[in-house]
């Protein structure tokens, strides 16, 4: 029993690793911040936010807040 | 929670622009009828008292190319120019492209590019009768 016991630790350790390696989404915005500068008023523009999905599970964006 | 921010200084008027004056303030390269009208000649006017560098920091991918002085003396105007790629002619679009000046405080403007396209007659459906119509 007393040998088993480390076996039991390890087992208990990898399944706690386990939960930790689990595939998560992420994203990654390279740039956060876009500076216009001087722009007419009630001119259309428009400017690229490049979104990078980088983690281990599909990405989904739910929900988009502006203000 | 991640976030965008976006930063802009509003103008009123395009002739009180400083330390560049830019001809026209919009880019408006619409198409209205069968001759094709794919770019747009601009000019930049420095007045300020420094000679000025200008680049280009943000343009949308694969829709324009883009000609733009390397740098415009004191006082001196320098003609640009604005192409549309051929993959965009047929399509109207809202854009613009962003240029950043060399003075002190790194000045920017956007510059809005907008295309319509109207043909006069290019909607009509044919009335042709075709095989296989009914009447």
């Amino acid at each position: 029993m007393k040998r088993l016991t480390p076996l039991a630790l390890l087992a208990v350790f990898l399944f706690a690793l386990s939960g930790q390696l689990a595939a998560q989404p992420k994203i990654t915005l390279p740039d956060v911040v876009f500076d216009f500068g001087y722009v007419m008023q009630n001119a259309k523009i428009s400017h690229t936010f490049w979104l990078y999905s980088t983690g281990t599970d599909s990405l989904k964006i739910e929900k988009v807040t502006p203000g | 929670m991640n976030y965008v921010q976006i930063i802009c200084n509003v103008i009123t008027n395009p002739d009180s622009t400083y330390p560049i004056a830019i001809s026209p303030y919009k880019f408006d390269i619409s198409q209205f009828g069968e001759k094709e009208r794919n770019s747009l000649d601009f000019t930049i006017r420095n007045i300020s008292d420094a000679d000025l560098e200008v680049k280009l920091v943000d343009v949308p991918s694969n829709m324009f190319k883009i000609t733009l002085p390397k740098k415009i003396k004191v006082g001196k105007s320098e003609k640009g120019k604005i192409v549309i790629n051929d993959s965009q002619l047929k399509n109207e679009f809202d854009k613009s492209i962003t240029i950043e000046l060399s003075d002190q405080t790194k000045t920017r403007f956007t510059i809005p590019v907008k295309r319509t396209i109207r043909i006069p007659g290019a909607n009509q459906t044919s009335t042709t009768p075709m095989p296989g119509d009914k009447h």
